[in-house]
This record gives structure tokens, C-alpha cells and sequence, in this order.
């Protein structure tokens, strides 16, 4: 594609302005950390899984054939690939995810759709959450997740081109034509569609259920949603009616009461999930203030399940002790701050909102994940960027931050204004 | 597109543009704070507490989990006797172990598809009936128990046997392996602990149980196991091994090794065949006389405090210490079974009390009042004191006056005038009430202190009870003369056998207080010896001089006193006899007791005996209801003479014998046939044999017994003139209740030659005879009979006016 477009290029005389801020210098920093963590990333991966490859404990739900590489294979494979996608993405004029983005929403919530209908969807621990096309399995939640950062940050940055236009007028004698003007006065017609879209897609992924992928895209429809200036009124409202619901469903519905009691003491319920925290709060603890040293973990020895996926971290904690994991901390922190700078220096809205939608989704990623692997927070089932096995999660995070980067590529430019 | 829109929008759209942009930014910034710092602050702030604040506990309940302990099994520590003969030996044994829940999972009810899960039922109980039926049939274990176990399918650890020996082993091996089952059907090594000697020594040894503390590993309880635990048991050696969460080890884990360090091996002071000795002789006596309260008996070397040997009955087997194994016990029992039921309260009681009766060493935990045994520690208070001496002489009149109360001796009418040597023969307690008053309350106080019957002797055994004596305000204040003079013979005071036995062996050793012991030497696995035993004097308590004159006076108290019926010729048995009153409990009962030594020139055993209440004829009779004078004198000391004469023969010590001993010391025959009866006659004259002959002829064709053969001298044999020599055997008759010369003669008349043990004056009556009436034996064959005398000696006042303590 690169080749093809070098040769319309050529054709040219000239590139547009556009084109030319395109061709701008990517920000090192950025990549840097981003290839950074991938790379710690897959090697925490190799640590964690190499027991659970080796014994191959389950071979009828995954496989390994007692190949201790077998995840660290299959992810660095995602990973070459999530690489080079995200350097082709970086190349792309983030422009053009304006109309992508609608599209790209459209899509997923077919793609939402199909997971649900029998026979399309593929099913594992109870959930219903992955498409089988071609021998590649593939989660249409994590593209959602995405393309509701992309369409809502689309949308959104053109919000201000209608701040002071004279109010719009409404058919008054219709009864639907008063009840807009009433909405509009406060905003409410305004955020209707991001309402709407936003409800389909998670009713879509309660279906499925996919609690995790519910709090990822409610977390990234948020963020941008604030930083576009959404009065916070809306915020307060949502967020009180949020907790107000999230009370609710915690006393009120076993599934989230046992969660809780689990999360505040693990020992309580050590045949179901408690045993997975405390096992994962033994790894933590032991790993001490230096860690075992990398590749000493014994708690991965099978004693603490899904280790390969949402428990990668507590193998890191265990093996690089505190330091290990606080320097892990700042990686990421670093990856987040260097992510809303970018932001904060972005040619237009439209590349600020999309930047700050993945940051944020990568940055509520990473905290959920931590919260629960050090038990801070209930289990949530939300894996670590860059760590957790599983190709879609890593292919989505680096195309994500792929669009970060060609975001960066036109800030050399001064801002438009 | 935004350049357009601020060209056609100039002013107004500035200004709001830049309140807008500003909000972004300020809203942008506001999230980058919230996503960048605020949210992972509380991750390390709970990394910080698991990994630095509780990184202790999280690592210990890592290393817990992942780590599997095995244990090396010490092996505990062998017990042998002082020649070296095995007493306690552990070997190892097996648990049998079955897991339900292994044989539920042994077939998968994936393997059989069908709809109602009948084949895998039935899969599952073919499985389940192989295994039940194999046990059932092979160890004969209850089938329903079984099936019950077998379905408890939560468990994975059933313990179907505790202590399984070798052989059943190695058939539940070749099951397991013929059938596949041995993840369902396993042993587990374990160790039992043997008592090759049964029970032998058992109060001494002690024996094997779980306790609190312990969980299920077996503990020495009592004895020697319980007071060398520590020694015997060694130090437990451990394995550890990192494994996965499944249990298999880990090849690249870590591994330390505690070796296991085996017990030590204790050599007792306690000699296995001394201490046979005395349990045969208790158990003999006790069934002799039908003795209601048991009874002990210690063997202690008097010159090192070496307990040889010691003995209570009833006694237990440790191999299984819960069985009652006393026959009198038994006999009560099956009374109370017969009555009331098995299942009855009684029964229970009954049971647990004869349980704990025949765990009792009586020798060490009971205390009882040792009577005139108790006198020649009065003596050698005032021998020592030099308020009494050798040539003193007492008057007794029967009865002396204590604190306004009439004291009787045990000889209503009174000794008369007896020396010193002669009251203690007559174990007179009027002259002992005489010797107390005259040594004085503090100073006999003082020596009671000396003697060491306030403070416990320090034998390595636990369990020893106190002395129960009054309190030195009292024994010494103006009400204290009667204890003064019923503590001199030995009544009001209660002893523990122990206590009695160390303090009568400082009173013919010299007067050196030892401190007894049952351990000889301790000697870790590769043969070094980390303890011996140096023998411990506590104090001197009386003089070498004193000690003698004591001798000498114990020496004639079986030579001639109440104590001759322990009389065996050429032992030089020395001793006092006892009959002491149980005050404290009002019935009448008496115990009955010897302590005596031999030989006396050069004491190497003193020997503690008693037999508690043998059974009366009537209640308020003296005899037992065959006939005998229940006394010291006439119940414990022929047994305890026996047994001092079979221990010394055991010890290997030479008989001396006094002038009068030789005439009827045993002498060799003479080889005679064919020759002339005359010649004959000569030889065995001078071998101090008499004869009688059979047939009439000159020339002695056969004889009676072979040459070569030990017969008693004085003995008739009998010269074969021409008539054959019969073959038969003759059958011993019951010599019993016989006088010496008429035993002889009865003997004599069957060929039989009487050897004659104990005493042998003219009223003496024959007492116990080695070969049981009514053995068939060869002609010639010697039998002993022992002989003794009637001897009263009550050492209680009859008047019954004595407070005890």
C-alpha cells in the first residue's frame, strides 16, 4: 500500500498541506515506550506461561501439546503483527477515522450482533464473546471499544462549530417538536445519539455477558466525551445514577455481592474466584521488595490459574519484586502522560479527543487489571495491555496506539488557529 | 475546515473559541492527572503493603504450598536390659490407607455414554466390590464398615489399619499392583514398637500411645519410654521439596535435606532375668495366697543404687497395654460381666479401674507403712547416735504406756529380757517403743530427714510418690510420742517401696544414701556412649561401723529370727521380715513383707518384697484359708529366699557353707558298680552317702544314681545286688506339710533324693517343692523342698489406738 501510494505521490507535483503535515515526524518517546512494553510485555508472558505450557494442565480447553513457548509463540506472532500494523496506522492521516469512524461503529455492532446469533459465536467460561472467521478467532468487543472512541471523538470535535449559532428552531405545535426545544435547552438532544449508540453496544455486550468490555467502552465514551466539554452537570448526573446503579447491583444481586465479599476476603470462597486472588496476592507478597528474579516465580507452578492471561502481572510482581512493578508502573505511566501531552499538543479536537479516548482506555486497562491482580479491586476479568496473552487485545492496543502516533505525526505543525 | 469557519465568523467566534479550546485543555489536563498519576497511586500504595508489609506472611504461605515436606523417619532408639538383651525394639509397620474419592474418580463417567448412567454405576460398584470384598475376605474386616467408607467419597484418607505387618503388606502390594488400584488401596510406612520380653519389666519400660500433643504419632508413655523420649526418639528428618500445584516435584526446584538422626539406644540397670525372677515369684505368691491388693518387689545392687530389677503386680504386656492380662483382675471382671453386663456402667468403671491398677507401678507410686522392716532403722539411729549399743538389753512386758495409750507388742505376753540383737530377732516393738523414746523425737526427726524419707530418691522414673509422714511440728512437739513410737516399728509412716529399699541399701553399705536408678548408659546409633550413669551419693548417712552392726543384727534375724524362713544354705541371706497393719483403711488387711540381702559378707543384692492383704480365712483371722499364719515371716520370706538364692545363682555367686551346711551340701557319686558291697560301702561313706540295697549278692551290678551325679549329702542311694535296675518312671508325690525327715524318707522310698532348701528345724514343714506333685520323673532325679517355719511377728498394735498421719 506504502509503494502504491509512493507511486500516486509521484505523480503529483505537489503535496497538500494536509499530506505534508501526514509526513510529519512520528514522536520517538511515544514509540519508544510503546515498543518498550510490548517487549517486556512478551517476555513477562514467556515467565508466566512456561509452566502452564509445559504441564499443559487443560488440554481440552487450551492445548499447549506441553510446548512451554506455546503462548509466547502465538503472542509474539500477534505482536510482530500488532507492530507493523500500528507503524502502517501511524502512516494513515488520522483524517480520515472522521468517516471511518462511523462506519467502523456501524460494523462492530454488526459484528456485536453475529457474535450473539448460535452457531457464529464461540463460547468459553460461560461467555459468548468471540467470531471464528477463517481459523482465527476474534473479539468484535475490542474493535467496538475503539471505534466508540473513533465516532464519538468524530462527532464530537465538530461540537464546537455549532457553539453560538443562533438556538435551532423546533415545530411547536408538534408535541415531538416542543418535547426537542425542552432537551435542547440543556443539552439532552445533543448527547441523544451517544446515548443510544453507546446503550445498543452495551446491552449488545451484557448479552454476551462481557462486564469488562462494558466498563472499557463506558470508560472510553466517557473520557471523550469530557475532554469535548460536555457540561459536567451530564457527568454528575451519570456518574450519580452509575453509582447509584452500581450499589444497587452489588447488594442487591448475588453474582456482584460474592464478588465483593471475595475481593474483601479471599480465603472465604477458595474453590470459585477467591482462590485465583489469593493465589494471585501469595505471588505479589512473596515476590518481596527485590522479586525471585525473572523466570523464578514458583507461584506460577499452576498454582495461580490464568496466569498467561489477567495474572501476568502478579508473576512480574512476584519475580521483579516492588521495583520490578513499580518501574512497570511508570512505564505505563509514562506511556499515559506522554499520550494526553500528545494530546494536549494535537493539531485539532478531533486528534486530541482520539488520543485522549485511548489513552484513557489503555490507562483504565491498566489500573483495573493491577487493581485486581494486587486486590485493590474486585475481579473484573480486564486484561493488561501489551501483557495479557491474546492476539485481538494486543493487534486492537497497538493499532490504537498506532493512531496516537499518527496523531503525533502532525503536531511539528503550530496549531490550527 | 476550521480556518474557513474563523474566516467567516470573526469576532464573536474568537472569543468562544478560546474559552472552548481553553476548557479542553483545562479538562484534557484534568484527566491526564487523573489517568496518568491519581489512579495508579493506590496500586502501589497496595503493592508496598503486600510486598514490604506482609511480604513475611504472603512468602510463608508461598513456601507452604509450594514446597512438600517429607519426613524421614528416625528410628527410635532400642532399650536393652544390662546384658544386652532387647527389651523394646521398633520396626517398621504399615498403615493401610484407602481413598474413596481416588476410586470414585478411577471411573469416568465419560467413558460410559449412556442415558441413565447405569454402566458407570454399575462400573463404579464392580470397582468398588472388588476392593471390599478383597479386604473383607483377606483381613477379615467388617463388610458393612467397609461399604460405609468406601462410599464416603469426600474422603481421600481412610485409615483401614493402624500397625499392618510386613506379610499383610506385601499382599496388599501384590493386590494393588495386579488390579491397578494403588492410588485407591496404599500403605503408608509407619513404625511399631515390640516388646520381645512381653511383659517383663513393663512398669519399668512403660509403653507406646498417642497424646494430645503428639497427634498420631505414638509417644513413650510412662516408664523409661516416657523419661527418655527425647533420647529414644531422635530427631525427625525432613525433605523439602518444591512442587507444582498438582504435587509433582520439580526437577529444577530447590531441595533441602534435615537428615533424620536416630534415637538413641538405653541400657537399663534392670536385668532381664532378675526381673523375671521377681515377677514370677510375685506371681506365684499372689496366687499362692490369694493377695487382693497386689504386689511389688525391687532387686536394687545395694553398693551402686543399680535397680536390677522391679516388679509390680498387676502387670501389663506393652505390646498391648489395654489388655487386662492379671488373672485375679480377669476374674473380678467377668464377676461384674456376669452380673451386670458388658455393656453396663460397672462394667466401664470396673474395667478403666483394673486399666489403671495394671499400668501402676506399685513399687514406685504407692506408698504403704513398711512395718519391723522399718526397725533397723531405728536401730542404727541410736547405734549411730551411741545412745543405744550392741550389749544394751531391753525388758518387754507386752505392752508399753505412750501419751496415756496402751501400746501392745505383736507377743501379748511380753519378750522378756532380750539384748539388743535378740529384740530386733523377736522384732519386739517394746523395745523398739524404748530405743525411739530414748533417741528422742528431734533426733530421730533429723535422721528420718538424713534417710531421705522427706524428699523423693531421684530414680529416672516419673510417677514416684512422697513419703506420707507427719509434719515436724507435730513429730517433734509434746504431742509426737506416739508417732515417735509407732514410727520406730515402722507403722503411721507411709513409705514408697523405692524410698525404703535406698535407704535400707545406705544402711548395709556403709551407710553412703545412694540415688537409684534404671539407666545404665545411653549410646547414640554409632555405638558412642553420651550418658552413663556415675553412681550418686547423696549424703553418708551412718558410719562404716554402724553399718556392720546392723549387718550383723539383720544377719541373725534369718539365721535365727522371724526372718528364717528366707533361710537357703549357703546363700548367707541376711534380712527382716514385716507385717504392717494398713491403719488407714480399717480392714484388718496387713501387708506382708521381706527385706533381705545376700549374701551377707559382701552384699551383692537387696531385694524389696510385699505381698498386699493376702486373703483371710475370716475377716478377723490371722491365717489364710489354707492354713497359714499370714505374716512377713511366713508368706514373703520363703518366696523372697528362693528368689535372693536364684538371683545369686543367676549372679553367679559362690555358695559358701557353714559347717553344718556341708553335711547335707550336695556331693558327687561315686562309680561303685562292680564293686564288692563292702568297698562300695566305704566309698560312699566317705562321700557322706548313705544306702540300702535290692537283691542279695556281693557285687554291686547297678546304681542309684548314675556316677557323676550332685546329690544332697546325707542322701540314701540305692545298690543294685544282681536285680536289674528298673526304668520306669516314678511320679513325685506331694510332699507338702511334711517334716524334713519324713519328706526324706517319702522321697527316698520312689529313688528320689530330697534336696533340702530354706530351713530345716524339727518343727519346721515343707513349704514349696521344685518338681510339682505328680511329675513323672526317672528315678534318681532330685527334688528341693523347702521348709519353713511358723513366725509371728505382728508388728500392729492391736488395740488399734495409733492415729496415723
Amino acid at each position: 500500500m506504502a509503494l502504491f501510494r509512493r507511486k500516486r505521490r509521484k505523480a503529483k507535483r505537489d503535496l497538500t498541506v494536509e499530506e505534508q503535515l501526514a509526513r510529519g515526524p512520528i514522536d520517538l518517546p511515544f514509540l519508544a515506550l510503546v515498543l518498550l512494553l510490548t517487549t517486556i510485555g512478551l517476555i513477562a508472558l514467556l515467565s508466566a506461561s512456561f509452566a502452564y505450557g509445559m504441564y499443559n494442565p487443560y488440554p481440552n480447553i487450551q492445548d499447549t501439546g506441553g510446548d512451554p513457548y506455546y503462548f509466547f509463540k502465538h503472542q509474539g506472532g500477534y505482536a510482530i503483527l500488532g507492530v507493523v500494523a500500528m507503524l502502517v496506522i501511524s502512516k494513515v492521516d488520522y483524517q480520515r477515522l472522521r468517516w471511518m469512524g462511523a462506519v467502523g461503529l456501524f460494523v462492530s455492532i454488526v459484528l456485536l450482533i453475529l457474535v450473539l446469533i448460535p452457531g457464529l459465536g464461540v463460547s468459553a467460561n460461560g461467555a459468548t464473546r468471540w467470531l471464528k472467521i477463517g481459523g482465527v478467532t476474534f473479539q468484535p468487543s475490542e474493535l467496538a471499544k475503539a471505534m466508540v472512541v473513533i465516532a464519538f471523538a468524530s462527532k464530537l470535535s465538530q461540537r464546537k462549530d455549532r457553539k453560538g449559532l443562533p438556538p435551532r428552531k423546533f415545530n411547536r405545535r408538534t408535541r415531538w417538536g416542543r418535547f426537542c426545544e425542552w432537551a435542547d435547552k440543556f443539552g439532552l438532544l445533543e448527547l441523544m445519539p451517544y446515548g443510544i449508540i453507546l446503550l445498543i453496544i452495551l446491552a449488545l455486550l451484557a448479552k454476551e455477558p462481557h462486564m469488562s468490555g462494558m466498563i472499557l467502552v463506558c470508560v472510553g465514551a466517557a473520557s471523550v466525551l469530557f475532554v469535548s466539554g460536555i457540561s459536567l452537570g451530564w457527568f454528575a448526573a451519570l456518574g450519580a445514577i452509575g453509582a447509584g446503579g452500581l450499589w444497587l447491583i452489588i447488594t442487591k444481586t448475588e453474582y456482584m455481592t460474592k464478588r465483593i465479599e471475595l475481593w474483601l476476603d479471599p480465603m472465604s470462597d477458595l474453590q470459585n474466584g477467591g482462590y485465583q486472588l489469593y493465589q494471585s496476592q501469595v505471588a505479589v507478597g512473596s515476590g518481596g521488595l527485590l522479586g525471585k528474579g525473572l523466570g523464578n516465580s514458583t507461584q506460577k507452578y499452576l498454582y495461580l490459574p490464568e496466569m498467561q492471561n489477567d495474572f501476568v502481572f502478579s508473576i512480574w510482581c512476584e519475580e521483579m519484586g516492588l521495583i520490578g512493578a513499580v518501574l512497570l508502573i511508570i512505564l505505563f505511566a509514562l506511556l499515559i502522560i506522554r499520550g494526553f501531552w500528545l494530546a494536549l499538543h494535537a493539531r485539532d479536537r478531533f486528534g486530541t479527543l482520539l488520543i485522549v479516548g485511548f489513552s484513557s482506555l489503555t490507562a483504565a486497562q491498566v489500573a483495573f487489571n493491577m487493581g485486581v491482580v494486587t486486590g485493590a479491586i474486585p475481579t473484573t476479568g480486564i486484561s493488561l495491555p501489551f501483557f495479557s496473552y491474546g492476539g485481538t487485545a494486543l493487534l486492537v492496543n497497538l493499532a490504537e496506539m498506532g493512531v496516537i502516533l499518527s496523531v503525533s505525526r502532525q503536531i511539528t505543525a503550530p496549531k490550527s488557529q | 475546515m476550521e480556518r474557513e469557519q474563523q474566516q467567516q465568523q470573526p469576532q464573536r467566534r474568537h472569543s468562544d473559541h478560546g474559552r472552548s479550546n481553553r476548557s479542553l485543555f483545562r479538562r484534557t489536563v484534568c484527566l491526564m492527572l487523573v489517568m496518568g498519576i491519581a489512579i495508579f497511586t493506590p496500586m502501589i500504595a497496595q503493592l508496598v503493603k503486600l510486598q514490604i508489609v506482609e511480604h513475611d506472611a504472603w512468602e510463608q504461605r508461598a513456601v507452604s504450598q509450594q514446597t512438600k515436606n517429607v519426613t524421614l523417619g528416625a528410628n527410635r532408639g532400642t532399650i536393652y536390659d544390662t546384658q544386652g538383651r532387647v527389651m523394646a525394639i521398633s520396626a517398621t509397620v504399615y498403615r493401610l490407607i484407602l481413598s474413596p474419592n481416588a476410586v470414585l474418580q478411577s471411573i469416568d463417567e465419560e467413558d460410559y455414554p449412556d442415558e441413565d448412567g447405569t454402566t458407570y454405576q454399575q462400573a463404579l460398584q464392580a470397582r468398588r466390590d472388588l476392593i471390599v470384598n478383597w479386604l473383607a475376605a483377606t483381613f477379615g474386616y467388617d463388610r458393612d464398615r467397609l461399604v460405609q467408607r468406601i462410599e464416603f467419597t469426600k474422603s481421600g484418607y481412610e485409615i483401614l489399619a493402624y500397625e499392618m505387618e510386613e506379610e499383610q503388606a506385601e499382599l496388599v502390594r501384590q493386590f494393588t499392583s495386579e488390579n491397578y488400584l494403588s492410588n485407591m488401596l496404599y500403605l503408608e510406612p509407619t513404625s511399631k514398637r515390640y516388646y520381645p520380653y512381653s511383659s517383663v519389666g513393663s512398669h519399668v519400660l512403660g509403653f507406646m500411645n498417642q497424646n494430645e500433643s503428639s497427634g498420631d504419632r505414638k509417644v513413650g508413655a510412662q516408664g523409661v519410654e516416657a523419661i527418655y523420649e527425647d533420647a529414644l526418639s531422635g530427631e525427625v528428618g525432613r525433605v523439602v521439596i518444591s512442587k507444582n500445584a498438582q504435587g509433582v516435584e520439580m526437577m529444577s526446584g530447590y531441595e533441602m535435606y534435615f537428615d533424620a538422626e536416630n534415637g538413641y539406644d538405653v541400657t537399663l540397670s534392670i536385668d532381664e532375668r532378675i526381673q523375671a525372677i521377681l515377677e514370677n515369684a510375685l506371681a506365684e505368691g499372689v496366687e499362692t495366697y490369694n493377695v487382693t491388693d497386689g504386689a511389688f518387689a525391687i532387686a536394687l545392687d545395694p553398693n551402686t543404687g543399680a535397680v536390677l530389677g522391679m516388679a509390680s503386680c498387676p502387670k501389663f504386656d506393652p505390646n498391648d497395654y489395654v489388655e487386662i492380662t492379671d488373672p485375679y483382675l480377669q476374674e473380678q471382671l467377668q464377676q461384674i460381666a456376669a452380673a451386670h453386663g458388658t455393656d453396663s456402667d460397672e462394667y466401664k468403671d470396673a474395667l478403666s479401674s483394673a486399666f489403671s491398677l495394671q499400668l501402676r507401678n506399685k513399687a514406685l507410686m504407692d506408698t504403704y507403712e513398711p512395718g519391723s522392716v522399718f526397725k533397723p532403722i531405728t536401730v542404727a539411729i541410736g547405734l549411730e547416735e551411741q545412745i543405744l549399743h550392741m550389749d544394751d538389753t531391753f525388758y518387754c512386758g507386752g505392752v508399753k504406756m505412750v501419751g496415756g495409750w496402751p501400746i501392745h507388742c505383736h507377743e501379748h505376753a511380753g519378750h522378756g529380757m532380750q539384748s539388743l540383737t535378740v529384740a530386733v530377732e523377736n522384732s519386739c516393738n517394746v523395745a523398739l517403743m524404748d530405743m525411739a523414746e530414748r533417741i528422742g523425737a528431734q533426733t530421730y526427726w533429723d535422721y528420718l530427714e538424713d534417710f531421705g524419707f522427706l524428699e523423693p530418691t531421684g530414680i529416672d522414673l516419673s510417677g514416684e510418690a512422697k513419703c506420707i509422714t507427719h509434719s515436724e511440728e507435730d513429730f517433734t512437739g509434746p504431742y509426737g510420742d506416739a508417732s515417735l513410737a509407732t514410727y520406730s516399728f515402722g507403722q503411721t509412716i507411709k513409705v514408697t517401696p523405692i524410698r525404703l529399699i535406698t535407704t535400707w541399701a545406705s544402711l548395709i553399705n556403709g551407710g553412703h544414701l545412694l540415688e537409684p536408678y534404671v539407666v545404665q548408659s545411653i549410646r547414640d546409633s554409632a555405638g558412642n556412649t553420651v550418658y552413663n550413669h556415675e553412681v550418686t551419693e547423696v549424703r553418708q548417712v551412718i558410719s562404716q561401723s554402724t553399718s556392720e552392726k546392723i549387718q550383723s543384727i539383720v544377719q541373725a534375724v534369718v539365721n535365727d529370727g522371724s526372718g528364717h524362713n528366707a533361710y537357703q544354705a549357703g546363700y548367707r541371706i541376711a534380712g527382716k521380715t514385716g507385717t504392717s497393719e494398713k491403719k488407714d483403711e480399717d480392714t484388718g488387711d496387713v501387708v506382708c513383707s521381706f527385706m533381705g540381702y545376700a549374701p551377707y559378707d559382701d552384699p551383692k543384692v537387696l531385694v524389696l518384697m510385699a505381698f498386699d492383704a493376702p486373703e483371710r480365712s475370716e475377716s478377723n483371722s490371722n491365717y489364710t484359708p489354707s492354713g497359714t499364719y499370714i505374716s512377713g515371716g511366713n508368706i514373703t520370706a520363703p518366696v523372697a529366699g528362693r528368689v535372693l538364692k536364684e538371683i545369686l545363682d543367676y549372679m553367679g555367686v559362690e555358695k559358701k557353707f557353714s559347717d553344718m551346711e556341708l553335711a547335707t551340701s550336695d556331693v558327687l557319686m561315686q562309680y561303685v558298680v562292680g564293686s564288692e558291697l563292702s568297698v562300695a560301702m566305704g566309698t560312699l561313706r566317705a562321700a557322706n552317702l548313705a544306702f540300702r540295697y535290692i537283691g542279695s549278692g556281693n557285687i554291686v551290678t547297678d546304681q542309684i544314681p548314675a556316677a557323676g551325679t550332685r546329690i544332697p549329702g546325707g542322701s540314701t542311694v540305692v545298690l543294685y545286688l544282681g536285680d536289674e535296675k528298673p526304668t520306669d518312671l516314678v511320679t513325685v508325690p506331694d510332699v507338702s506339710g511334711l517334716s524334713p525327715d519324713a519328706a526324706k524318707s517319702k522321697l527316698e522310698e520312689l529313688s528320689l533324693f530330697l534336696r533340702l532348701t530354706g530351713t530345716a528345724q524339727s518343727g519346721s514343714k515343707a513349704v514349696y517343692q521344685n518338681i510339682p506333685e505328680g511329675t513323672e520323673v526317672p528315678r534318681g532325679t532330685v527334688v528341693d523342698v523347702q521348709f519353713g517355719d511358723t513366725i509371728i511377728d505382728y508388728d500392729g498394735d492391736p488395740s488399734g489406738a495409733i492415729p496415723n498421719p
